[in-house]
């Protein structure tokens, strides 16, 4: 086994990774490790904005920013993180524009911003120019510029290094234990710090907006060490999916006018947020969308609405909208200056994570007990900002500024600590975990478990649940997890096994999979992207809190219940 | 070796057959390569990388391959099918016309490891090699962005849309003759960060893209732009270095990097 | 597998070779200067040899391939320095130039060959 020590160990080479790698004084050793390679990571498909309240086109502020985002996550959103990143919001912008991010630009040379979903000026009057964008391409950019700078400091990378365990003595975290795909061998990363950036998990469904990569990885091996999972019932649907593939269309698209019909060529967003009509937020639009389906006015009765973008003239799209131009091009065949573009919702984000504080620190128990030496940031942690619902373009705010954040704390506790001695049975869950795979015959290939979970998933557990359907849907996947046992791969060299990296993202999906699932099914209220047709209503008495999932092994998992930081916004009804 | 496959239809009806014929390598098993054949039942609108991962998951599980966000935006699968540089999921399987075989091998130019998957080593070190990134003034508190022109922003957008996926580099004759040829990924990225008017360090790049496996290796062939998925002038990029390296750097930077601080809001 | 040839590829495959072509040509027409050194009459039986209908069918190529390099030679400095979005605009030209060689050879073709019939005709 091969055994490196360093200062500070990032695992995920996304925006939040990096962003915490450019945190870090260059005086400590950092290495970086990604399954892929760092610029191929999920953040570069983000892309229409992050948000902060510049006002170089209106008057804007922090504040209305912070209303925005705590109204949006239906109040579940903890209110001094979410105050501390809209606060942190403009200077994070401005720090990635000088390191060399190009942003779409105003007459006048300032940053060009545009409205998104659900952001508003003066407690939600109207909607507000708030998103910071490069064309289309935002996340796109903020990846590469972070490599870039990445590069520039000569930082160590490990690439296509799969991370398959995390080793922890003691409530500290010592290190991690990853798996070189190339060769198969198992390297030790021996370090005082480890900051998870590893993203979410949206290919637990079938219809996903994610990558193939998204498979919860991060979260499933904090999980099975004992640390807990926040929230993991909130999963959010994008209501802009482009049907059938499920490919990601901006909000952007709406924030630039497009607007959304269903059959009888009626804007129906109307009915349903009045004052920000196709600019709600993306739970109550997939919600909508859903709704109208439901009602018979899908496009052509089928499970598709339309979104409209023929008003807005060519050019405007040439423009503003490349990207999403050319994927109706390139998958659809379809001319948005033309015609309407077949959208449905899509699994998007996850809301829910390792929870962690607003330094990146993770959490591993209601009272805020913290897990020494160990960092989330990015869609894997919970910090929590986006609550019940994230709103459109502060995924990429909450991975700029909770990954500095992680970054700079990783850095002042590794400045301040040594290296703790690595335990004697470090790594010893994850090799025997790869040699039962390895030594299975006759059992259930990997893409047989794969793709009945994605199933069920999408069937019981999306956007509308329900009682009846997530218990056949619980008691279907404890027998996919029983199946799981025996899976057997036919790839036995250690030579790029791809199967073999499969069957341990399948298990990390099992897992996150199990989170969400029983999450949502203790979870009786409807709030934000969690909707529950036997349980309409908001219940602030009983529900007003965050569940922390902790696995208990070969059983259903136990709860938690954690608080939710309130205090500058009061608790309403959310209507728009 | 040949394989007929019977696949589930997705849309539940069979449009028709089709050979894919793919070349494999595997030094643990054979040292040469060898192509395998598939035959598929497929529809026009099948992306080719759904077909490569249907073929791993239910035919061939050693078959290695890259792949991530599946929609063209992270550059993993690129590769050659039917001849061109491509990415595998923007490829359909109507985009190969007529009923041959369609062919998909590795990025050439570069050391193969695996069936499709190559080396990206000396890839990403030509890229690493011109310094692509932003030296810009340090960001000091209180102040705001540097300001930029729309049309200076304009002048680099094609260029920022480089997923790095070395499509471009691997379709160049002028690499495949000459690996040391720094090739078009990297003289675009050069593009980019000379162009950047925000850019202090320009005159580095320069000096670094002038020598003699530099931009004059360039021959104006054009498979580069081709190739491009972002559908990038690459040859265009590619012959604005050169224009760079005759005339030195013509930015009229309209703000020249004004600094503007935070409080100036009401100018 | 090979990768295909495009417009672009094809020019400066043509490019290559007619270079290559050229530069022959040109040794062994220095080289036939060192006729004029060993006498008058030496040079004039090597002067009759470009009168052979081998020759004369020789120099359609080597104006054909001259005309190309050339061509494609102006060609390149215009994309490369036209600032114009490359890709088909590359292409148009790359026909222009096939459809201006062709139209520049037919004199010189006429010129070349006619003897050649006429020694038939007559």
């Amino acid at each position: 086994m091969n055994k490196h020590q360093y200062d500070v160990i990032v695992i995920g080479a996304g925006g939040a990774g990096l962003s915490a790698v450019a945190a870090i004084p260059k005086g400590l050793k950092v290495a970086v490790l990604s399954k892929l390679f760092p610029f191929r990571s999920h953040t570069g498909a983000a892309q229409g904005g992050i948000s902060a309240a510049l006002g170089n086109l209106e008057e804007d502020n922090p504040l209305w920013h912070a209303y925005d985002t705590v109204k949006g996550s239906d109040y579940l959103g903890d209110q001094d993180a979410i105050i501390q990143m809209c606060n942190d919001a403009p200077d994070a912008i401005f720090d990635l524009e000088r390191k060399g991010l190009p942003f779409s630009r105003l007459g006048n040379g300032k940053i060009s911003q545009r409205p998104f979903g659900g952001h508003t000026k003066n407690w939600g009057e109207s909607p507000v120019r708030r998103a910071c964008h490069s064309a289309d391409r935002t996340g796109h950019m903020i990846l590469h510029t972070l490599y870039q700078q990445a590069l520039r400091r000569e930082t160590n990378f490990f690439d296509e290094f799969q991370v398959v365990e995390i080793i922890t003595k003691d409530n500290s975290c010592c290190g991690v234990v990853a798996v070189k795909l190339s060769t198969g061998e198992r390297h030790v990363f021996h370090s005082k710090s480890v900051i998870l950036a590893t993203g979410g998990y949206g290919r637990c469904f079938k219809v996903t907006s994610n990558a193939l990569s998204l498979t919860g990885d991060g979260m499933a091996i904090c999980y099975q060490k004992g640390i807990p999972l926040q929230d993991m019932e909130f999963v959010q649907f994008h209501p802009t999916g482009l049907h059938p593939l499920g490919i990601l269309i901006t909000e952007g698209a709406r924030g630039e006018g497009g607007i959304l019909v269903n059959s009888r060529g009626e804007r129906f967003m109307e009915r349903y947020a009045p004052s920000i009509k196709d600019l709600a937020p993306r739970d109550i639009v997939s919600r909508s969308i859903y709704e109208e389906i439901k009602a018979g006015r899908g496009i052509d009765a089928k499970d598709f609405v339309h979104l409209d973008l023929t008003h807005l003239g060519r050019k405007l799209l040439d423009e503003k909208l490349p990207d999403v131009t050319g994927f109706a091009r390139t998958y659809l065949n379809i001319e948005p200056a033309d015609e309407p573009i077949p959208v449905k919702p899509t699994t998007h984000y996850a809301m829910g994570g390792i929870p962690t504080d607003v330094d990146g620190r993770v959490i591993i128990d209601p009272d805020g007990s913290i897990m020494h030496g160990l960092y989330a940031s990015g869609e894997c942690a919970c910090v929590s900002v986006h609550g019940a619902n994230r709103l459109g373009t502060n995924s990429l705010l909450d991975l700029v500024v909770f990954g500095k954040r992680a970054g700079q704390h990783a850095s002042i506790y590794s400045e301040s600590s040594k290296l703790s001695e690595l335990p004697s049975d470090a790594g010893y869950d994850s090799e025997s975990f790869l040699q039962q795979v390895r030594s299975n015959t006759r059992g259930p290939k990997v893409y047989e478990i794969r793709e009945k979970m994605q199933e069920i998933m999408m069937d019981y557990c999306s956007v509308f649940r329900n009682e009846e359907g997530m218990k056949k849907c619980a008691s279907l996947l404890s027998e996919l997890r029983e199946d799981f046992q025996k899976v057997t791969i036919s790839d036995k060299s250690n030579f790029y096994n791809y199967e073999m990296m499969a069957a341990f993202e399948l298990s990390c999906m099992l897992d996150v999979s199990e989170a969400t699932l029983h999450g949502a099914m203790l979870r009786k209220e409807s709030r934000g992207a969690h909707s529950r047709e036997d349980y309409p209503d908001r219940n602030d008495q009983d529900w007003l809190k965050h569940t922390l999932c902790y696995q208990e092994k070969g059983n259903d998992p136990t709860f938690k219940f954690k608080n939710v930081n309130l205090g500058k916004f009061e608790v309403k009804a959310r209507v728009y | 070796m040949s394989i007929l496959v019977n696949l589930r239809s997705r849309q539940g009806f069979i449009e028709m057959l089709r050979v894919f014929r793919i070349q494999r390598f595997n030094p643990e098993r054979e040292p040469n390569q060898w192509v395998d054949e598939y035959t598929l039942e497929v529809n026009e609108d099948d992306k080719i990388l759904d077909i490569l991962l249907k073929i791993r998951d239910e035919v061939d599980t050693t078959l290695g391959f890259r792949a991530s966000c599946a929609h063209g935006v992270c550059g993993s699968d690129g590769m050659m099918i039917d001849g061109l540089n491509r990415l595998a999921c923007q490829t359909f399987v109507g985009d190969v016309p007529g009923r041959k075989p369609i062919n998909i091998a590795p990025l050439k130019g570069v050391p193969v490891e695996k069936d499709l998957i190559v080396d990206m080593d000396p890839l990403l070190d030509k890229v690493k090699s011109v310094n692509p990134w932003v030296v810009a003034k340090e960001h000091k508190a209180g102040e705001r962005e540097l300001l930029m022109s729309q049309e200076d922003f304009e002048k680099i957008e094609d260029m920022t849309k480089c997923i790095w996926c070395s499509c471009c580099t691997t379709s160049c004759p002028s690499l495949w003759s000459d690996s040391d040829y720094l090739g078009p990924q990297a003289l675009v990225m050069a593009a980019r960060f000379i162009l950047d008017t925000r850019n202090e360090d320009a005159e580095k790049i320069i000096e670094k893209v002038g020598g003699l496996d530099g931009v004059f290796r360039c021959h104006t062939i054009g498979n580069c732009t081709d190739a491009c998925p972002r559908d990038i002038d690459v040859t265009g990029a590619i012959a604005a270095v050169k224009k760079v390296l005759l005339q030195g750097i013509d930015n009229e930077d309209k703000f020249s990097n004004i600094v503007w601080e935070k409080g100036d809001e009401k100018e | 597998m090979r990768y295909s040839i495009k417009e672009g590829m094809l020019s400066w495959l043509l490019h290559r070779l007619t270079g290559i072509g050229i530069f022959i040509f040109l040794i062994i027409h220095v080289m036939g200067a060192i006729y004029l050194k060993i006498g008058p009459e030496e040079w004039n039986h090597h002067v009759e040899l470009f009168n052979t209908p081998f020759f004369r069918v020789a120099e359609v190529g080597l104006m054909g391939a001259i005309l190309w390099h050339g061509l494609n030679g102006l060609r390149i400095i215009i994309i490369d320095f036209s600032g114009i979005r490359t890709s088909h605009f590359a292409k148009f030209l790359f026909w222009i130039i096939v459809f201006l060689t062709i139209l520049l050879m037919l004199p010189g073709t006429y010129i070349l060959l006619k003897p050649l019939f006429e020694g038939v005709a007559g």
